[in-house]
């Protein structure tokens, strides 16, 4: 029987292969010293690749820490004032709808000085029509 | 010792302690998985910073009942994708500081006699990893670290699932000849 390969044998320690090859790999190994010393040396370094080093961290991470909470303290200022914005407008047009539905009062003076200013401009305007062309 | 959630919502409210809090807990974690991609110390603290500040515009958006670490960890390992493409053609050689990492993990780990061997093994198992060629490391680190399926490890790294295979057999036999050679 031919030797299965490196990927099977693999496939075989952790468990991967379909029942039927891995039964077929398990009675090759039965019969195959080179391989059972493969796969005592692939379960090595499965367990050390399991196991790694861990590097210790460095003291720039530190310093890296406080830069980021800084730049996420601007971030949050500038959302802060871009949304102040964006809530400006609306606000100043709730504003005054309330007070033109619900002052009649002040709607009544809004009105009465838009009426006046019309009235000015309209009473000028002869005049100026009379000006303008003769001062140029 | 705050929750995923708790940290999630207080950066949510805008808090600095929140994003404090959120350091705390994966600043290390994420550099320690940057560097068993990047090998490479200077690399490793670039895409930390590249990941938090990309943590800090998405945060908002994030569910607060959900883990914090399988989204980091996804956002590490597109960030040392990117990191790969942009900075390297091939695998890198490595730089003296790596080398005294390597030495000062193995150091801390190993105690006279026994621990020696364990350690001098390990340090020649990480040698080894750094002369894989970064895709194929990647695939390990997710296999053997971060335990992912091939299908989930397929799915990250935008891969066909016979590549993430073919990547992985390919790895550890490469490793196990490395080693068999040391001996």
């Amino acid at each position: 029987m031919r030797c299965p390969d490196d990927g099977q044998l693999q496939m075989f320690i952790e468990g991967e292969l379909e029942p039927p090859a891995a039964e077929i790999v398990r009675i090759h190994l039965g019969t195959c010293g080179r391989c059972r010393a493969a796969v005592a040396r692939y379960k090595q370094l499965l367990w050390d690749l399991e196991h790694p080093l861990e590097p210790p961290l460095p003291r720039e991470l530190e310093s890296l820490h406080q830069r980021l909470v800084a730049a996420w303290a601007d971030q949050q200022r500038e959302a802060a004032l871009r949304s102040r914005g964006r809530r400006l407008v609306p606000a100043w047009a709730g504003y005054s709808l309330l007070w033109t539905r619900h002052l009649p009062a002040a709607d009544r003076v809004s009105r009465f000085l838009t009426r006046t200013g019309r009235r000015l401009v309209a009473s000028r305007l002869p005049v100026l029509r009379y000006v303008w062309p003769r001062r140029r | 010792m705050p929750t995923d959630g708790d940290i999630v919502r207080l950066c949510q409210q805008g808090r600095a302690e929140g994003f404090a809090m959120l350091l705390d807990a994966y600043q290390g974690r994420v550099y320690r998985r940057a560097y068993s991609f990047l090998r490479h110390r200077e690399d490793a603290l670039d895409v930390t910073q590249e990941v938090f500040l990309r943590v800090a515009r998405a945060v908002g958006h994030l569910a607060a009942d959900r883990p914090l670490w399988p989204w980091l960890r996804q956002v590490t390992t597109r960030a040392c994708l990117n990191y790969i493409r942009d900075h390297r053609r091939g695998p890198v050689p490595l730089s003296l500081d790596d080398q005294e990492v390597q030495a000062a993990a193995a150091a801390a780990e190993g105690n006279p006699e026994e621990q020696a061997l364990l350690a001098w093994d390990r340090a020649q198992l990480e040698r080894a990893m750094d002369g894989l060629p970064p895709a194929h490391r990647m695939v390990v680190v997710l296999r053997h670290q971060e335990h992912l399926s091939y299908g989930e490890i397929a799915e990250l790294l935008d891969l066909p699932l016979g590549t993430v295979k073919t990547y992985l057999f390919r790895a550890r036999r490469a490793l196990s000849k490395a080693l068999s050679r040391t001996l």
